[in-house]
């Protein structure tokens, strides 16, 4: 075959595939905007929740404490939950349906704050080391027990208005 | 429905003298929330949340009304009051991961 031959060949099968990609492009793109949108509402939702201490955590460093009725303090994070004592507890829970990270986050905390029992007879306890290594490596790093007070520059943007 | 009547919940009952309020409920789902609004004012739209209620009740979810800046309480469909409890949320189930 000539090289005309093959030039006809490519630009046919591109004219044909051409369309089928654009089809799964816009596909891959508009269950993009609908995860991002569906984030910024959990964000949102969120943020309505939380006491104004809380924001302040969660605008900063992307997490936030709760302290139960017992008196004790959880961190929660985007992945887990942390009890902040010197044993250093950390704690799997998750939805069993499929949600945004914020709104795992407010059941989180709804059910420590109102039932602390009920939470620790659902989530799964780890040491915190185990815990840690799980998580990806920046998030590790910035949740590292004894670390997590420190700073984390402040990337996060301002959670969006509920009237978007 | 009992005999061609829609059933009244118990916070739909004796709506009529009290004064309109609205409120709203959000469930937790892929999309973020969904929100359900109601009117004290239109028993018809307290029926529904009654009956989302029921549904997350019957699913294993909790529902939370906020409280107060930041802080939330548990609300079962019998303790609800849809003039004073003006937003809820339908939580996630929740399991250990």
């Amino acid at each position: 075959m000539t090289a005309a031959t093959w030039w006809t060949a490519g630009l046919a099968a591109a004219v044909v595939l051409m369309p089928c990609l654009v089809i799964q492009l816009r596909r891959a793109w508009a269950a993009g905007v609908r995860r991002r949108r569906a984030r910024l509402r959990a964000e949102a939702l969120l943020w309505a929740w939380l006491s104004p201490a809380q924001r302040r955590q969660y605008r900063k460093r992307g997490w936030f404490e709760v302290t139960t009725a017992s008196g004790r303090r959880y961190r929660i994070l985007r992945g887990g939950v942390m009890r902040l004592d010197p044993h250093g507890s950390a704690y799997c829970i998750e939805a069993t349906s499929p949600v945004p990270v914020a709104d795992e986050m407010l059941a989180n905390k709804l059910l420590l704050e109102t039932n602390e029992r009920r939470f620790l007879a659902t989530a799964h306890r780890f040491p915190y080391r185990s815990f840690s290594s799980s998580l990806p490596s920046d998030l590790a790093l910035w949740t590292s027990f004894g670390r997590a007070t420190g700073d984390r520059p402040d990337d996060r943007r301002q959670p969006p208005s509920r009237n978007n | 429905m009992v005999d061609g009547k829609a059933v009244l919940g118990p916070a739909s009952v004796a709506l009529e003298e009290a004064r309109p309020m609205t409120g709203t409920m959000h469930v937790a789902d892929h999309q973020g929330d969904t929100t359900h609004t109601w009117d004290t004012a239109d028993p018809r739209t307290v029926q529904e949340i009654e009956e989302l209620f029921r549904e997350a009740q019957t699913t294993g979810r909790l529902v939370y009304r906020q409280t107060g800046d930041g802080s939330g309480e548990q609300v079962r469909l019998a303790s609800w009051n849809p003039e004073e409890d003006t937003e809820l949320f339908v939580a996630p189930r929740l399991a250990g991961g």
